[in-house]
């Protein structure tokens, strides 16, 4: 079974993230609002795949990957965001994320997201 | 593919005004083209039409025109795109070339979403030339600008004056704090100045006042201060530099000072003496306490027979 | 103005996705880093968004108005400090002395224009992709006042209906500058309601 922790501070961000994935998808989806929330599920249920909203209140979408990988949590990251400048991608290519997704998100997007979890 | 030619209503009227009109469809391809854009451009209307921007212009490529142009599309959401910060859209040599450094004409566009009769969506853009607006304003704020400069400098030697300096130092002091590096304060001060201009006169005076300036001031850095601080006294403010940078630079001008003929008087006919003092974010003190410290350093200098620096070498830690 | 939890919700990510896209288009334009946050959204009547806003009546302000229809009926309008976004616009359009006596010039208004602008239909262009419909906005106008004088214009016209505003406080920061201002949109308690229903049925639609 295969797990997909999205982190973002947007409960009407979380709902249309999953309102785009594929019927019949068969992933278990994990929501967390903040990174302390984030480090708990990624501790419990280590997921294949990490997707973050880069605009968050406490700390950016790439501050959070850089916590949880600090915290030992190996896997893939994504970064959801509106927000695709340039010194925004190169942060999240620093740190290694397989994908920047551009917000709002569509079911053709989720499908290159989630080619990414399977891959 | 030629796209369908759209009748403008209204196009004769189109044609007459002193402004670019063209329209694009949603593929990007031109579907009217007016006159004033044919005379500007070289380019005429049949030979616009069914092209795209790309086409006619290789090289043409403007995210914030490709996004305005989504926006129209979209929402019929209409998108201004100042000169301020595009400068221009389309390429236009103009003739009168190279004033204030300007080759394009500078434009200021307006998008909107047009309808047409067949229910095409269209958008039309319109080009204002501004070009002159901006070279008046340019030399408008040039005009402005040398005002305030001029505001700023001594007449004479043309350095820059006491009050300059303070703003100038004030601003510096605050940034060294922040930057924490160190700036040498050097008072130089022209020896018997007073005698010399009692017996040669004021104007051979004046000379040497010029001649001295324009001797050193070849021998400082750009970011260098050099200031014409009162009658026959100077400051030169070193950034990023220390005590010891202090002294020796000090050493070098007066030194150029004693070996050149300075206002037709033969070298070693003109000497002046030099107080260092030098500003440490670590113990900051006050622009006044920098400037009274290398003044009384100066002091010093005079009282141990002029012609020289005060303090003349860097005791202690090596910087 | 009470909202449900998720009417704010949705609306502070509607905020942030329309912020983050004006970012990114002016990070093109002007070349370099920009950054747009959204630290408050709120929806009050007139007097709740004035004290919301807090800027000193006599305080310069530089403001872009246009006016929505469609999905979307209110009155735009993006309000900034006068004081800063000269600063910036200066920074941009490379004036490197700052020349404090005289009045920013036609040029820097347009550049304000366009700044706002393109804040404007970003921020209007994500609630219709959303919402899934159409606004049309007129021209945008640009005016600088005092405050008061701006404000005066927000609540202009003589429609009796009770007033609300939809403020969003935004920062922007661009080279080494920050501006802060407030997009505020303006409705009748009808158009407001209207724009509320929609949401409502937009997340239904999601979570059915």
């Amino acid at each position: 079974m295969k797990n997909i922790l999205i982190v973002d501070d947007s409960a009407t961000s979380r709902m249309l993230f999953k309102v785009n994935l594929p019927k019949g998808h068969g992933y278990v989806i994990h929501e967390a609002k903040d990174l302390a929330g984030a480090l708990r599920l990624a501790e419990e249920h280590a997921p294949e795949l990490i997707v973050l909203d880069y605009n968050m209140p406490d700390h950016n979408g790439v501050e959070v990957a850089q916590a949880l990988m600090d915290a030992g949590i190996k896997t893939r990251f994504v970064l959801l965001t509106a927000n695709t400048q340039q010194s925004v991608v190169e942060d999240a290519k620093a740190l290694n994320f397989r994908l920047v997704v551009e917000k709002p998100i569509t079911s053709e997007k989720i499908a290159t997201l989630l080619a990414e979890a399977d891959g | 593919m030629k796209p369908e030619t759209v009748l403008l209503p209204g196009s004769d009227i189109v044609d007459m005004l002193p402004l670019g009109v063209f329209l694009l469809d949603e593929s990007g391809l031109v579907c009217g083209w007016n006159t004033w854009l044919a005379d500007k451009t070289g380019i005429v209307r049949q030979e616009a039409l069914g092209k795209t921007l790309q086409q006619l212009y290789p090289g043409f490529d403007k995210p914030r025109f490709t996004w305005a142009l989504q926006e129209v599309f979209a929402n019929g959401s209409p998108q201004i795109l100042s000169q301020a910060l595009n400068q221009y859209l389309i390429p236009i040599k103009i003739k009168v070339m190279g004033y204030h450094g300007i080759s394009l004409m500078q434009q200021k566009v307006q998008i909107s979403l047009f309808v047409a009769a067949n229910e095409a969506r269209l958008a039309l853009i319109s080009i204002v030339d501004v070009t002159e607006n901006v070279i008046r304003s340019q030399a408008l704020s040039d005009a402005a600008r040398s005002l305030k400069e001029s505001n700023n400098r001594d007449a004479l030697t043309g350095l820059y004056n006491r009050r300059f300096m303070n703003e100038w130092l004030d601003q510096r002091l605050k940034e060294s704090r922040s930057i924490q590096h160190q700036i040498a304060c050097l008072v130089l001060d022209i020896d018997h100045f007073k005698m010399i201009n009692d017996t040669f006169g004021h104007q051979l005076g004046d000379q040497v006042l010029q001649d001295f300036s324009r001797l050193l001031s070849g021998r400082l850095r750009e970011c260098d201060v050099f200031v014409r601080y009162g009658g026959e006294e100077f400051v030169v403010l070193l950034v990023k530099c220390s005590l010891a940078g202090g002294i020796a630079r000090a050493q070098e001008l007066i030194k150029a000072v004693r070996s050149t003929s300075i206002g037709t008087l033969p070298a070693g006919g003109v000497t002046c003496s030099a107080g260092v003092a030098v500003y440490d974010p670590k113990m900051p003190c006050s622009s006044e306490m920098l400037l009274s410290q290398a003044d009384a350093q100066l002091y010093q200098a005079k009282r141990n027979g002029r012609d020289c620096v005060f303090p003349s070498r860097h005791l202690g830690s090596a910087d | 103005m009470n909202l449900t939890l998720e009417q704010m919700d949705a609306l502070s990510e509607i905020a942030n996705i329309g912020a983050s896209k004006a970012a990114k288009q002016l990070s093109l334009l002007l070349n370099d880093i920009v950054e747009m946050s959204v630290p408050r959204l709120t929806i009050g009547s007139r007097r709740e968004a004035l004290d919301l806003i807090a800027v000193a009546p006599q305080d310069d302000t530089a403001a872009v108005f246009q006016k929505a229809s469609g999905l979307l009926n209110a009155e735009v309008a993006l309000l900034f400090h006068s004081q800063e976004s000269r600063e910036l616009v200066q920074a941009l359009v490379g004036a490197d002395l700052p020349l404090e006596d005289v009045d920013m010039s036609a040029f820097e208004h347009e550049a304000m224009t366009e700044i706002g602008n393109i804040i404007v239909s970003a921020c209007i262009s994500t609630i219709a992709d959303l919402l899934g419909g159409r606004v049309s906005l007129t021209i945008p106008v640009y005016v600088e006042g005092s405050f008061s004088d701006i404000w005066h214009q927000l609540e202009g016209g003589d429609r009796p209906q009770a007033r609300y505003m939809l403020v969003m406080g935004t920062k922007l920061s661009a080279v080494q500058r920050n501006v802060n201002g407030s997009l505020v949109i303006t409705f009748s308690l009808d158009d407001l309601n209207s724009l509320l229903q929609q949401i409502d049925e937009w997340l239904a639609k999601m979570s059915s």
